[in-house]
């Protein structure tokens, strides 16, 4: 299956442009050509989230592969009922969620062992401008994770889908199971928390190297 | 127009309007609105810090061996075919199945109920010749005892005939 997948997939990737319901419809019929188009469609944007919301790139991988395992274990009973990128966020939600539960004691420890290891970056001597942009960069981004890590679970969710996935609000609320009305409350909440711990991080602030940037 | 930041219902427009999101008539409302609210102005300045703040935390790529690995878990998860046989929906197993298990019933029973070659009986045909032929051997030398018989008694019979015309 392997070696079958990946010489199809080399063969057809470039000429694809159908839509995921219709590549997973395919799969429901067997075709296992399609998964591997929509596994490599979908995988960086659904590690990338998993990533931001467990923030272990070894974990997000796995959870990643439990994700496209659990979409191709159900392709017999798939239904375009909704569009692919919120099932497939839903279940990589849902599985984040049950992930950060479970480890939640054991992360508040490895937060603790993180601290340490930056504090040690940043007392490393000055060396140049070039290493202290890169620590500067690397702080900033130390900054953002930890604001990140530090909301609850589902107003993080909800950022990163609005964030990085570009969902709509109504695409969020299938994913959290809630309503429309909950997921703008969930951002304002969590868009709040991020403005208040984030704010001196402004442009101005930011080395030249890095403004301009979006 | 009410200010979008003191009502937590529409803070999700100023969003949207930072986004560039809304359509034209409310992106035009908004214009002008957040022209002269202060408060409006410092939330969209600190949500585009927000923003650029979180387009600088890029995770790490993929590693490039995760479709190989994905592929090998799926291959794991894969039914044995034996499994596969019994489960395929489109080859209406069921009835197979019994039909397979009544052939196995008949052959069973066919199979025990063929007679050992070795015993004599009525069965093949060659056995009912061995049968007749043996008879017909035995009826022959049964003839011929009966005629050695007959030979022996003959001189006897016509001895006593003599002796009873005698008298």
């Amino acid at each position: 299956m392997t070696a079958s997948i990946a010489l199809s997939q080399a063969a057809l990737a470039p000429a694809t442009l159908e839509r995921d319901a219709e590549l997973m419809l395919r799969v429901r019929e067997g075709d296992a050509i399609c998964f591997g188009l929509l596994v490599d469609r979908h995988r960086n944007s659904v590690v990338h989230f998993l990533f931001r919301m467990v923030q272990n790139q070894a974990i997000a991988e796995e959870l990643g592969q439990e994700v496209f395992l659990r979409v191709y274990r159900s392709r017999q009973s798939y239904e375009p009922t909704a569009k692919f990128t919120t099932w497939m966020f839903r279940i990589a939600t849902h599985l984040a969620l049950n992930w950060i539960r479970d480890t939640k004691n054991e992360k508040q420890q490895e937060s603790l062992d993180q601290e340490v290891i930056d504090g040690a970056a940043r007392q490393v001597a000055d060396r140049g401008p070039s290493v202290e942009q890169s620590l500067v960069a690397e702080a900033r981004r130390t900054e953002v994770r930890r604001a990140v890590e530090m909301l609850p679970e589902k107003q993080r969710a909800a950022v990163l889908m609005h964030k990085y996935e570009e969902l709509e609000y109504s695409e969020i609320a299938q994913v959290l199971d809630c309503s429309e009305s909950a997921v703008k409350s969930l951002l304002f909440r969590a868009y709040e928390t991020l403005r208040s711990r984030l704010a001196h991080m402004n442009s101005d602030a930011r080395p030249v190297a890095l403004r301009g940037k979006r | 127009m009410e200010c979008p930041v003191q009502n937590r219902d529409t803070a999700s427009l100023l969003l949207d309007y930072c986004d560039r999101k809304l359509d034209r008539d409310l992106m035009v409302q908004m214009d002008r609105h957040v022209e002269h609210c202060p408060s409006c102005q410092q939330m969209m300045s600190a949500q585009r810090t927000v923003w650029e703040a979180l387009d600088e935390w890029e995770p790490a790529p993929v590693t490039p061996d995760f479709n190989a690995r994905l592929f090998a878990r799926l291959e794991e998860d894969r039914p044995s075919w034996w499994r596969r046989l019994i489960e395929a929906p489109q080859l209406l197993w069921k009835p197979a199945m019994g039909m397979a298990a009544a052939c196995a019933v008949l052959v069973t029973v066919s199979v025990l109920r063929t007679p050992d070659p070795t015993e004599v009986g009525t069965g093949t045909p060659a056995m009912a010749q061995q049968e007749a032929q043996q008879e017909a051997e035995q009826l022959d030398k049964t003839l011929s005892d009966m005629e050695m018989l007959q030979a022996l008694e003959g001189p006897l019979a016509g001895e006593e005939t003599s002796s009873s015309k005698s008298l």
